[in-house]
């Protein structure tokens, strides 16, 4: 938010508009830091049950590579710390600029599909809502829905290496 | 666009903000309010700053040749640099865009120094006699960081010594494109 | 450029704008703050256009190189206008001192990366100007050379120069880090004048370098248009 207001207001003044969305922003900052604190608490448990639903969906995701959901769990940890640092200076921007955009040519060059992100992002959603508060949640969802956005926007590898997929229930 | 609040982010990276981290842009965003509202106060006078500045620097020193109508705007157009750097708490802004070109500019052209500071001066104190104490105190410290590397004997240097904002300044970025 | 009679003007830094360069990773571009495509060009990107051009034309190259500078500051004397000129002051480069002129001129060579430039006008009304460049690219590619490398920068500064004064000028390197000197120096005056200095010091026995003071000198008309000294001989490498 702040972030951002600093690159557009370089010899220009803020606009009204801008004043009062900062405004608006700073009064939710104590609950940003609490929300990010709670998530940080709740990263390992959220990982431990979104990955047990994970690996029965896709059971053969592990034969395509050494440590495949070792290092889906790595990602899916940074992905909680970017997630929760971007709600709290309330931008998008920075993380597409470091992360996202990068993150997802890795992922094209491993050959995910489509499916495989927006059903780790799905059980990311559904996990976060079980662990955290409700307020916590509510102002987290937005950049969680964002990175999903992003990292989704993949085309169809010619030579998917995520393996068969196998539907326990409903996800997303 | 470098600042300690881009460095923070950036050194962040994979991991969350630590409570140091939080506690010191928590700091820093809680007095955007304020930021803000000195920003907007000095928009609405920066319509006639030009005007008032030149009408005091005449006032003042009627015998400098210096001081022209577009000398007066021109001092007034570093208002939005200077805002600037008070909306993001980085006095480096100042010292890259305004103190390290007005240096070179002052050399080039064999320009005395105290007769830029001595407009700046009248600048600011156009400018604070429209501000709060509070909003006074927000700004104030990047208008002495401009004096004091312009001016380096000038008055200022004691008040900036106290003021000078709270962080270290970021070291220079250096354009390699 | 005016040299003195423009009133004083005091713009802010242009070049030290903190968005000066803006990186759009989404479409993988960067833009200056007027909107201009940059992108970085490498060492090893240098080395490579040098050596070809250096394959391609062989003894030419030296021609070739000052040329392609010379486009080069032609289309960045053009962008220096929109910048400087038309963005910041409103106003024709024409207009402002010349003092103003050179400290933004300075500033785009520090911030484009280009080195640090220095221009000397105690020449000036000899028609003659000196510029320094320091950390300059193509002698920091060159290790050592039995002449100067700079001659991307000669042809630049030619064009620059040119368009700032209205004037036909080129500019010579005299004085080359890969030749032992601490940075590049560069004389520019009026383009035949440069053409006859260059063919001059083209007689200069091999292995010879002909210091800046010897060239500014003759230049001047402080020494025999004939007489050529040179210092102790170098080993060529490039």
């Amino acid at each position: 938010m702040i972030h951002t207001l600093l690159r557009k207001c370089i010899d220009r003044y803020p606009t009204k508009t801008e004043i009062s969305q900062v405004e608006e922003y700073v009064a939710t900052v104590p609950k940003r830091i609490a929300a990010l604190q709670e998530l940080k608490a709740a990263q390992d448990k959220i990982i431990q049950d979104m990955f047990a639903e994970y690996q029965k969906l896709y059971p053969k995701f592990h034969t395509f590579r050494p440590y495949a959901w070792a290092k889906a769990m790595r990602d899916v940890g940074m992905t909680m710390a970017l997630c929760a640092n971007a709600m709290f200076i309330g931008e998008t921007d920075i993380l597409d600029e470091t992360w996202t955009i990068w993150f997802r040519s890795i992922m094209k060059s491993v050959h995910m599909t489509p499916q495989f992100l927006r059903d780790n992002y799905a059980l990311m959603d559904k996990h976060m809502r079980r662990h955290i508060s409700p307020e916590a949640y509510g102002l987290i969802k937005p950049y969680l829905d964002h990175i999903a956005d992003v990292m989704c926007a993949i085309p169809e590898p010619i030579r998917p290496e995520v393996g068969e997929r196998r539907p326990v229930g409903a996800t997303r | 666009m470098k600042t300690w609040l881009s460095d923070i982010i950036h050194q962040a990276n994979e991991r969350y903000f630590t409570p140091e981290e939080m506690a010191r842009m928590q700091e820093y965003f809680s007095t955007m309010p304020l930021r803000l509202q000195t920003a907007s106060a000095i928009e609405r006078a920066d319509p006639v700053l030009g005007r008032e500045v030149l009408a005091e620097l005449k006032k003042q020193y009627p015998d400098r040749q210096l001081y022209s109508r577009p000398f007066a705007n021109d001092i007034a157009a570093l208002v939005p640099v200077l805002v600037h750097a008070m909306l993001a708490d980085e006095v480096q802004f100042v010292r890259r865009r305004l103190v390290d070109h007005f240096q070179a500019m002052m050399t080039n052209l064999e320009m005395p120094m105290t007769e830029v500071a001595d407009a700046i001066r009248v600048l600011r104190e156009v400018i604070f006699r429209r501000l709060s104490a509070a909003q006074t105190s927000v700004i104030e410290p990047f208008f002495n960081a401009l004096l004091v590397g312009i001016d380096p004997n000038g008055p200022e240097k004691l008040a900036a010594s106290s003021s000078e904002p709270a962080h270290e300044d970021s070291p220079p970025e250096v354009a390699t494109v | 450029m005016s040299t003195g009679e423009a009133s004083f003007r005091l713009r802010p830094g242009f070049y030290s704008r903190p968005d000066f360069f803006v990186t759009d990773i989404v479409k993988g571009t960067t833009r200056t703050a007027t909107g201009t495509r940059v992108c970085a060009l490498t060492n090893d990107f240098l080395i490579g256009f040098r050596d070809a051009l250096i394959y391609e034309t062989g003894k030419s190259y030296r021609k070739v190189m000052k040329r392609c500078g010379r486009r080069w500051g032609e289309q960045f004397a053009k962008r220096f206008e929109k910048e400087i000129g038309n963005y910041l002051f409103k106003a024709s480069l024409s207009e402002l001192s010349a003092g103003t002129v050179h400290t933004y001129l300075a500033e785009a060579f520090n911030y484009h990366g280009y080195g640090l430039l220095k221009i000397n006008l105690t020449y000036l009304e000899q028609g003659i100007i000196v510029a320094e460049l320091a950390h300059s690219m193509m002698p920091s590619i060159v290790s050592s050379s039995d002449r100067p490398v700079d001659m991307l920068m000669a042809g630049f500064l030619g064009a620059i120069f040119s368009y700032l004064s209205g004037q036909d000028l080129d500019a010579i390197q005299t004085a080359c880090p890969t030749q032992g000197a601490e940075s590049s120096l560069f004389v520019i005056a009026a383009s035949p004048w440069i053409a006859e200095t260059e063919t001059w010091l083209l007689k200069a026995p091999p292995h010879t370098v002909v210091a800046h003071e010897t060239i500014l000198k003759r230049m001047l008309g402080e020494t025999l248009p004939g007489e050529l000294t040179g210092s102790a001989p170098v080993e060529a490498t490039s």
